[in-house]
């Protein structure tokens, strides 16, 4: 009776606490040293609270079971609610007011940040495009009706040993870019170093197959590779590349195997090209728009006499790069006249040379002098108009070897870039600012960017030339309550400590590390002046910049720990940096104002 | 809106807001005199004038708003056919997006994982990065290598 009482007594206060009639009773048992023996009243009263307290705790504890599940039952219903909360706030979020094609424009913006959607191969990511078709079921709907996503395939043959490749995503890329013309790169050969040969194999012939649908080729493969191409392309059609246009490879060896139509092709790159004459390669790639050589070995040199007889003229050329990878053969450029010509890069390479690093194992003996280089661009024909250069890129000439160039094309480029990390001298922007003795006018100069060695002593001599060479190029205008900017659009300085650091770095092992060094000590002078050089710089152009022009300066070479933070810094986030295909120069960390 | 050709006539503009259509006119005020970009400049072969999403400074700036109003601004430039404002607003997204999970997107863009558990299933078992793959190609190696070392011991 007690305990039904107590009981009913618990229950309706909850089991938050424990019947105090009870609690007491058992106290004053203990205290009062019962002895549990015999049957008596008092151990029959024990037993049946215990029998209570029992049927009370085995309760309780169903009570924690169920509350249990009711809780479960209740995070289950939360997520549902939550799930459903989300669903319905995704219905109006933002980003679904996007038509499909807009979020096509932004897929393929997306995708224009890596240079393959797949790539196979070391140092490479693998998919950047999962990145979007997993997000959910439109994006992937979307993504798939773009076959232009997936048509950039990249394989480096040179895969740990022990993984294999998955040719199924190869497969399933090709079926989804579709009819859609493929941009193909193949590199490494398929040797034992790499995947097993036969995975090689299959892989090269999975490629091969779909050669009618190559577009933009870079391969980098060796001759054994090729000649597996030949033997595989044999039971096709006479033309296994209708629509290759852009080849890259080390030479022109073996490609007459693949019976690839050269007359075709508008964009080439070769490390090095080897033949009798540089005019027989453009005669042979006649419809070239682009066209980049990392070295030319004529097997016969043009005579002066020769040259003058037989120019080649080819009108179809836009751009030329001539690299100082390879050789280069003297008075090459003689017989050759490119009316249409807009854009030159030459790169002399000064920083192998420097570093005393080379390419081809041997030292570099030449490339296009100064005459050669304004010979071809002055020259004229009778009927052919002249070439009217847009776009020169210079990298190792020396001041007065750049400045002749630039004097040969002064009068039409827009676009200008000067790079001499082994000089740190004055001369190229005195005589690149109107302001100076014997300016060079460039009277459609738009862009101009400089690189110049990092190591200077007089800073604010710098910071002043550079500073006199942009406001003598622009010209604010002020119209209608409005600031415009005529002349020079874009501006970019940079010190390149590259060499500096290579070679203080070199000091140093050599002297020993307690030593001090003189480079480092000026190196580190320079990290510590430069925010102040920047500072100046912006503070004194800010007008400019108001008025629209764009300026960067910055210094490329510095390693990452030698960076702080603090503005003036060249902080690069990108992310995507490490994917391997940017075309961004990983050595820099400029900085844009 | 390329239909309406030259006229007095008000050109309607029912799908923009005034504060958007304020900024629409902010950036072609900054951009008045510039050469409109050539039809098929982005679609160009030529590797050395490939796209990218690069931005300018002051227009990194304009288009720093919230998702709502960029989105807006987007559509905006659609409507009104103003090519190089589009261009802005794509790459701004596409810069977005760029370096982050599906997951980290979908809570970007408070968009709904849709996927069935058996699409999610063959979705998760592909790698994302070729940096993945050798990690646990390694973590594989090393596993053996563990193990044969066991069986030596033993």
């Amino acid at each position: 009776m007690l305990g039904q009482n107590f009981s009913s007594q618990r229950k309706k206060v909850s089991w938050s606490l424990v019947n105090p009639f009870h609690l007491s009773f058992i106290n004053s048992q203990l205290r009062a040293g019962y002895m549990p023996s015999g049957p008596s009243s008092q151990k029959e009263r024990v037993l049946s609270l215990l029998e209570i307290l029992e049927g009370d705790t085995l309760e309780c504890y169903q009570e924690i079971i169920g509350a249990e599940h009711k809780l479960e039952q209740l995070k289950h219903a939360h997520h549902l609610l939550e799930s459903t909360l989300m669903r319905a706030r995704s219905i109006v979020s933002p980003i679904r007011k996007l038509p499909t094609e807009i979020l096509q424009a932004i897929f393929e913006q997306f995708m224009s940040n890596w240079d393959y959607s797949l790539s196979i191969g070391l140092c490479c990511r693998l998919y950047p495009i999962l990145s979007i078709t997993q997000v959910c079921s439109h994006w992937r709907e979307t993504a798939h009706s773009l076959p232009g996503l997936w048509a950039s395939i990249s394989v480096n043959f040179y895969f740990p040993e022990g993984v294999s490749i998955d040719m199924a995503c190869v497969m399933r890329h090709l079926s989804r870019s579709r009819n859609t013309l493929l941009k193909i790169s193949v590199t490494g050969c398929n040797s034992s170093n790499g995947i097993a040969p036969d995975q090689a194999l299959q892989l090269w012939h999975i490629l091969l197959e779909q050669s009618h649908r190559w577009s933009k080729v870079n391969l980098f493969v060796s001759n054994r590779a090729i000649e597996q191409a030949s033997a595989y392309l044999a039971s096709k059609d006479k033309d296994p590349f209708p629509n290759l246009q852009s080849l890259a490879r080390y030479n022109l060896s073996g490609l007459k195997l693949l019976s690839i139509d050269f007359d075709r092709l508008t964009y080439l790159n070769l490390s090095l090209y080897t033949g009798s004459s540089l005019d027989e390669l453009f005669r042979l790639f006649s419809h070239l728009k682009v066209c980049t050589l990392g070295g030319y070995l004529s097997s016969a040199p043009a005579e002066e006499r020769d040259v003058k007889r037989n120019v080649l003229v080819h009108r179809n050329l836009e751009e030329l790069h001539l690299h100082s990878e390879k050789l280069h053969s003297p008075r090459a450029l003689q017989a050759l006249f490119f009316p249409n010509l807009k854009t030159l890069c030459l790169d002399k390479d000064d920083l192998s040379l420097a570093l005393g690093l080379s390419v081809t194992g041997s030292s570099i003996v030449g490339f296009p002098s100064e005459e050669e280089i304004c010979g071809l661009l002055r020259r004229t024909m009778p009927g052919v108009p002249r070439c009217s250069l847009e776009n020169l890129f210079l990298t190792g000439y020396d001041v007065q070897s750049a400045l002749s160039i630039i004097s040969a094309v002064q009068d039409t480029i827009s676009r200008l870039e000067i790079q001499d990390p082994l000089s740190s001298q004055c001369d190229i922007l005195l005589s690149l600012s109107l302001s100076g003795p014997n300016p060079l006018t460039i009277p459609g100069l738009r862009s101009l960017r400089v690189v110049q060695d990092g190591m200077w002593d007089d800073v604010e001599r710098k910071e002043d030339l550079v500073c006199n060479l942009v406001e003598s190029r622009c010209r604010i205008v002020n119209e209608c309550q409005r600031s415009r900017l005529e002349g020079l659009q874009q501006f970019r300085f940079c010190l390149d400590t590259s060499v500096d650091i290579v070679w203080a770095e070199r000091a140093r092992r050599k002297d020993g590390q307690g030593r001090a060094n003189p480079r480092l000590t000026a190196l580190e002078r320079l990290i510590n002046k430069r925010d102040a050089f920047y500072e100046r710089i912006q503070t004194r152009l800010a007008p400019f910049v108001l008025a629209g022009l764009e300026l960067g300066v910055g210094v490329i070479g510095l390693p990452d720990e030698d960076s702080d933070t603090g503005e003036g810094e060249g902080q690069d986030d990108d992310e995507g940096e490490d994917e391997g295909d940017s075309d961004d120069d990983s050595r820099s960390s400029e900085e844009w104002y | 809106m390329k239909n309406v050709g030259e006229s007095d006539q008000p050109i309607p503009l029912p799908n923009v807001s005034s504060s958007v259509l304020k900024k629409v006119l902010e950036y072609c005020e900054h951009h008045r005199g510039e050469p409109l970009p050539a039809p098929d400049a982005d679609t160009s072969q030529d590797d050395t004038r490939k796209r990218t999403t690069d931005i300018s400074e002051w227009d990194q700036k304009f288009i720093t708003v919230d998702q709502e109003m960029l989105f807006e601004i987007i559509l905006a430039a659609n409507y009104l056919d103003i090519k190089s404002l589009l261009d802005v607003g794509c790459k701004t997204v596409a810069n977005m997006i760029k370096g982050k999970t599906p997951e980290e997107i979908r809570k970007l863009f408070n968009i709904v994982n849709d996927f069935t558990p058996e699409e999610e299933v063959r979705l998760l078992a592909l790698p994302h990065s070729y940096h993945q793959l050798i990690l646990s190609f390694w973590h594989h190696q090393a596993q053996i290598k563990k193990e044969n070392e066991w069986a030596e011991d033993r």
